[in-house]
């Protein structure tokens, strides 16, 4: 397969870089590793700057990129390697099986026969999904999956199918991409928390600052509602623990750039749903850039969001789904000990890449991608950023991979 | 009250051992993490802002930099690999010269280079003693020190540098009560917070104060409370009690000899038992010391400051054991080696003011006055 432009990761950055450099007339081609487009994205509930739901923004960009007859998509792809210089690279990619062709429509009725249940992977095992899923409703392409490990291959969908969609015999297939340059927008993952030994990440009550905007999304688990998760209560009190792991030489030892401002927004999302409900906010710095000043002037200013000075670095369990979380306020110098209903971990940005290394590539010391000629990183594959700067990361990335194309 | 700052102090803070100490973010998670920081004004946290910024006054009479027992929670969990178990060692090593008299010889008893000079010292002096009174080793015949020495002379060595240590490490604590209640003295009077365990009206009551950290000392209740370095509890223990026995053992030599006229003990007298058992446990406790600091990430290192005072227990502990094995077998070997050991309980007591031995008083004193004034931490016993 031949492009000019290879575009590695489907989300907010990605899509942008691919959708502009094929529509200056470059022959693209965009690997995604997910079943679906629009990566950490679409799974957002509202996201900066405008505080809006993720569709209206990736309905255009989706929109676009079907009129782009030079762009060719591929999901369930994964770069194994990279090789070659600029002007002449290869790549290596693994297309994982999707056992669901394009045939699909998307009606469902395998759903309905499918006797194997799995941890919903968009909504961070939440809720339970079957083996055969729509990635989520708004999922682009429109087209169900199998999870091949937790499939036993039972054969109800595929006579369930009245489309003949369904493939159980899809095997694993090798691409050879030749492309001239390479754009990187891997993105990136929520921290494990499960590495946070001392927030007590195993409790159901502790949840990450991603899993909070699943839990307030309309098409999340709950439907929208925020409740917490060990017994559907709705939290009256909840604690947000900023620099989870983020600032941490044993962790993510940069700023994740985001987790304040998303925290912000999540004590918002609670204020409007729950509004008797008392939200505290521990940090260590509040990080509200530019002009993010204004939402953290708007936000501190309720007297319902209280911020307090100083890191949460123990959590213990209440025993009645309650937690206690302690830190020292740092600006009276007395420890705080306080029971809440739920723990909000403002878990940081880990680059796809500190786990999932793609080879050919350079990193520097925190697994974000280094540029070299030919190979352009954008949007928080190259560094911590929200999704405005990424889409204006990607837009500039698009005309350093241009210079090269055309050299 | 007008606050100043002295660069030259964070930079002793520093050659101590405190180098990480500029790396502090001020999260507080070493505050919340430490088991033995108190519910208010906790610890380390303040610290570590005091020491970067060079507020030498606050800390040199901040009684909480001695309630710590270095155990290393806070460093484990630090962010910032900022150690503020590190600094607070450190700090108490600066804490040791300031009030140590004359404090010119804690600078030089903590500077390496002087070494060679510190172990020159016993050297000199016992030299001396065998060349004045014109002592010779004997060649044969029954192993008795006092053979070749005169207990008289090891005795009288024994009380004027002993007492010589006893009277300065009181100067040192004279002047660290007075920082502690500035310039109160004996006469302060201790307000008590609520909830304190003890019941303090006045400068009598503390008293009781200290009748309650011996005990918490004794029972190392502190060390107890310690999670990443757990084996620490079991290795000060060793080495506490083993020393106390050692030192119980000799008292009793000389209550023997001069009281009783029994001036060789024999092996299985209480006394004897006790010593050699209390060797054995110095030894294993010192052993343990050392091997955690060498292997276990969370202790690491360690300064010059600590290595002197562990070491040369370490030196007495060893040779004392040797000696006696050697003097058992009934080689001439031991005479030598009990001139070595002589060298190494030399450095232990007469530096001990000056080294990290001066911790016992420092601690127990902040210890008790934590507990007079209601700043002690709520440990779980």
């Amino acid at each position: 397969m031949e492009a000019d432009i290879l575009v590695i990761g489907g989300g907010i950055s990605g899509l942008t870089a691919a959708i502009e450099a094929a529509e200056t007339g470059y022959n693209v081609v965009l690997v995604e590793k997910n079943p679906y487009l629009g990566g950490r994205v679409v799974q957002l509930t509202r996201y900066f700057p405008k505080i809006c739901p993720p569709y209206c923004g990736m309905e255009i960009l989706l929109k676009r990129l079907q009129n782009c007859k030079n762009l060719k998509y591929i999901t369930m792809a994964e770069v194994k390697s990279v090789s070659g210089s600029a002007g002449n690279f290869t790549v290596k990619v693994e297309k994982k099986p999707r056992f669901v062709t394009d045939a699909c429509t998307a009606c469902g009725e395998c759903v309905e026969v499918c006797p194997v249940e799995i941890p919903n992977p968009f909504n961070f095992g939440m809720d339970k999904c079957k083996a055969i899923y729509l990635p989520h409703e708004m999922a682009f392409p429109q087209i169900y999956v199998i999870d091949g490990e937790a499939c036993d291959k039972c054969g109800q969908c595929v006579s369930a199918c009245k489309y003949n969609a369904i493939d159980l015999n899809m095997k694993s297939e090798e691409i050879t991409i030749n492309a001239k340059a390479i754009i990187v927008a891997t993105g990136w993952n929520p921290y494990d928390k499960s590495k946070l030994t001392n927030l007590l990440p195993d409790h159901p009550n502790v949840i990450t600052n991603m899993m909070m905007e699943r839990l307030a999304s309309p098409n999340g688990p709950t439907k929208g509602k925020i409740v917490r998760p060990s017994d559907g209560k709705e939290p009256k009190t909840i604690a947000f623990v900023q620099c989870a792991g983020s600032r941490d030489e044993k962790h993510l030892p940069f700023c994740s750039a985001i987790c304040c401002l998303a925290t912000m927004k999540h004590a918002l999302y609670v204020r409007e749903q729950i509004p008797d409900a008392k939200v505290y906010v521990f940090y260590i710095d509040i990080r509200a850039y530019g002009r993010y000043e204004d939402f953290f002037a708007k936000v501190s200013s309720d007297e319902n969001i209280q911020f307090i000075k100083g890191k949460v670095a123990k959590i213990e369990d209440a025993g009645n789904g309650n937690l206690i979380v302690h830190a020292e306020d740092t600006s009276t110098g007395k420890k705080v000990s306080m029971e809440v209903e739920m723990v909000v971990l403002a878990t940081g940005m880990q680059p796809s890449t500190a786990v999932q290394k793609i080879e050919g590539l350079e990193y520097d010391d925190y697994g974000f991608v280094i540029e070299k000629e030919g190979i352009i990183p954008c949007g928080v594959a190259r560094k911590p950023a929200d999704v405005a700067s990424s889409n204006q990361d990607a837009t500039g990335a698009v005309l350093k991979a241009i210079q090269i194309v055309r050299r | 009250m007008a606050v100043e700052a002295d660069p030259t102090f964070v930079r002793e803070v520093i050659k101590l051992g405190g180098k990480t100490l500029k790396k502090c973010m001020q999260c507080a998670t070493c505050s919340v993490i430490c088991p033995l920081s108190p519910e208010d004004n906790p610890f380390p946290r303040k610290e570590m802002i005091w020491a970067q910024w060079g507020l030498k006054e606050k800390l040199l009479r901040d009684p909480n930099v001695w309630l710590c027992h270095n155990c290393n929670d806070c460093s484990k969990f630090c962010p910032r690999d900022a150690r503020p178990g590190d600094v607070l060692a450190a700090l108490r090593a600066r804490m040791i010269a300031e009030y140590s008299w004359p404090s010119f010889m804690t600078k030089i008893v903590n500077n390496p280079v002087f070494f060679p000079l510190f172990v020159l010292i016993p050297i000199i002096l016992i030299g001396a003693l065998i060349s004045v009174f014109n002592l010779s080793v004997p060649t044969s015949g029954e192993i008795i020190y006092s053979r070749f020495i005169p207990m008289e002379y090891v005795e009288a060595g024994g009380f004027i540098f002993g007492g010589l240590a006893v009277a300065i490490a009181a100067i040192g604590l004279w002047r660290f009560w007075n920082a502690l209640t500035e310039g109160g003295g004996k006469t302060v009077v201790i307000e008590p917070k609520e909830g304190a365990e003890v019941e303090v009206q006045g400068g009598m009551c503390f008293i009781d104060a200290v009748f309650y950290a011996l005990k918490d000392i004794l029972k190392h209740s502190w060390f107890k409370v310690c999670e990443v370095n757990r084996n620490r509890y079991y290795a000060h223990l060793l080495m506490f009690y083993g020393f106390l026995a050692l030192g119980v053992t000799a008292g009793m030599d000389v209550i023997a000899k001069y009281v009783f006229g029994m001036p060789h003990l024999p092996i299985w007298h209480p006394a004897k038992i006790l010593g050699n058992l209390g060797a054995i446990a110095l030894f294993l406790g010192c052993s343990m010391v050392i091997y955690n600091r060498l292997t276990n990430p969370d202790a690491k290192g360690g300064s010059y400051f600590d290595w002197f005072f562990l070491l040369t227990l370490y030196a007495v502990a060893i040779t004392g054991i040797i000696t006696e094995l050697a003097r058992l077998a009934g080689s001439t070997a031991a005479y030598y080696l009990y001139v070595v050991h002589l060298i190494a309980v030399f450095m232990l007591i007469a530096y001990a003011p000056y080294s990290k031995f001066a911790h016992l008083i420092y601690r127990g004193v902040a210890m008790a006055y934590a507990k007079a004034t209601g700043k002690e931490p709520k440990i779980p016993f």
